[in-house]
Order: structure tokens, then sequence, then C-alpha cells
């Protein structure tokens, strides 16, 4: 009975962790979300021909990168 | 076919050109306006005649003549910090095994999602602090004043006046650092109940001063 127990106990930690870990990463996606739609509406506010495309895809690219480790996540871990 | 090499005196004559259509009706110095603008870059912080910049509600005939954010200086804390956030991890795995944190429990492929999300985590922190430097920006205009605030992501504020209602410029310049790398803070009062302005840890105050001072046609009280 001991193994199972041991086992159960490992798989619990291990979910819970998962659950936080998805949890704090959705909150951290939802965040850029708002990081992004800011830059975006600051952009139209003062308008720089050359440095808005590097914020906005900088922007853009640490969304799709934090929804990637959040799917990824969900399958993997 | 566009011109890569254009003389020097064709360019100061065509911007001249356009200087000489501007309506500049409080500036008593008309030097103010460089026929040469300069580029503004990511990093810039102060420009004189900055070109390929424009803000909302800028006017068909309206020019930027100066271009101020906070000093470059002013991002040390939070670059400190990020610099510190990126190396830590490398630090923590021989900490926690010499304090025997048993860090290494969990699988492998919790410990990599875990490194990626605090690596993602520092890149946002960089990324925050520095579109809140970048987008606080302070505009002197030919026909006013434009401070644009934004901070923490959730607050941004416009205000601007024209240039007639400006009554002073002030700057501020206490401390050893601020010294050291010429930057200050730069107060343009406005007539009656009307918001001062602050453009904080600005450049070259004493430049910013004088350069107001002349647009509103006041001399030698820098």
């Amino acid at each position: 009975m001991e193994p199972f127990n041991l086992l159960f106990g490992i798989n619990m930690v291990l979910s819970l962790t998962k659950i936080f870990f998805l949890m704090v990463n959705l909150l951290f996606t939802v965040f850029l979300i708002v990081v992004v739609r800011q830059v975006f509406s600051m952009n139209t506010i003062v308008h720089d021909v050359h440095d808005e495309f590097i914020l906005k895809i900088t922007a853009v690219i640490l969304l799709v990168i934090s929804i990637s480790l959040f799917l990824t996540a969900i399958v993997i871990l | 076919m566009p011109d890569i090499f254009v003389e020097r005196h064709k360019i100061r004559k065509t911007a001249a050109k356009i200087n000489e259509q501007l309506p500049i009706e409080n500036t008593s110095d008309k030097s103010l306006l460089s026929p040469l603008s300069q580029k503004v870059h990511i990093f810039s912080s102060f420009c004189k005649n900055p070109s390929d910049i424009f803000f909302k509600n800028q006017e068909p005939n309206e020019k930027v003549l100066l271009f101020i954010r906070k000093h470059m200086i002013t991002n040390i804390k939070w670059v400190t910090i990020s610099v510190f956030f990126l190396i830590f991890p490398f630090f923590a795995v021989p900490l926690a095994s010499l304090l025997s944190i048993p860090l290494f429990s969990f699988p492998a492929m919790y410990l990599i999602f875990f490194l990626l999300f605090y690596y993602l985590l520092a890149a946002a922190y960089i990324y925050v602090n520095f579109i809140t430097w970048y987008f606080n920006i302070s505009f002197v205009t030919n026909i006013r004043v434009v401070d644009i605030d934004f901070s923490n992501l959730i607050y941004k504020n416009i205000a601007a006046t024209k240039l007639s209602l400006v009554q002073d410029v002030s700057f501020d310049q206490i401390g050893v650092i601020p010294t050291f790398f010429d930057y200050g803070d730069v107060l343009v009062q406005t007539a009656g109940t009307m918001e001062n302005f602050d453009f904080e840890s600005s450049p070259q105050p004493e430049n910013v001063v004088h350069i107001v001072h002349q647009l509103i046609g006041k001399h030698g009280t820098v």
C-alpha cells in the first residue's frame, strides 16, 4: 500500500504544480495582451517611423511565446 | 528614381523653404528652426528638429522643434535589476546544491518549463520598463508644448498648451549624478489655472530652458 501512496503523492504534487504553472502563465498572457494593446495605442499617439515596427513586433513575439508556452504546458506537463 | 546623394546646400535650401512657411508668431529667434533636422533613434533622449516623429493631433503646419525623453542614465536601476534576473539562474543551481535545496526533485521537463517561463518574465520586465521610458515624451513645437506621460501600463496623460500661454520656464539640477550627466527637471509654468508642465530628468535642461525662452520671446534670462 505504501508505494501506491507515494506515487499518488508525487502525482498530486506534479498535478498541482502544473495547475499552478498554467494559472500563472495564463495571467501573464493576459498581462501581455494588455501590453500589446497599450503599445499599439501609444504608437497611434506618438508615431515614430523607424521604431514603431520594432516595438510592435517585440510585444507580439512575447505574446506568441507566452501562448505557445501555455499550450505546450497543457499538453506536455 | 530617388536621389541617394544630394548636395548639402540643396537640403538646406529645401529645409529653409519649409521653415519659411511655418507660422512662428512667438519665436523671436528664427535660428531655432535650424534647417538640418536630426534623426530620432530608438534610444534618443534629446533631439533638436527631429525628423520622422509625429504625434496625434499634430497640425499640418506644426513642426517639432524639440524632442525630450528622460535621460538614459535614469534607466540604470531597472537595467541593473534585469541583468541580475538574467544571470540569476546560473548562480541559483550551484547555490541550491550547496544549500541542499531539492531543486531537481522535479522532472526535467518541468524544470525546462520553469526556466523558459522565468526568462519570458525577465524579457517582459525589460520590455515594459523600456516602453515606459520610451513613451514618456515631451515635445516643443512651433505652436505648443506637449507632454505625454505613460506609466505602469495603465496610466496615460497627454497635456498640451500653446506657447503663448507659457509664462516662464525654469529648471532644477540637484545632486552629483544629474550634474555629472547633465540632466534635470524642467518646469514650464503656464498662465492662470492651467496645468504646469514638468519635463522630468530632461537632458541638457539649460539648453531646453534657453530654447523655450527664445520661443516665448524672452532673452538673456539663462
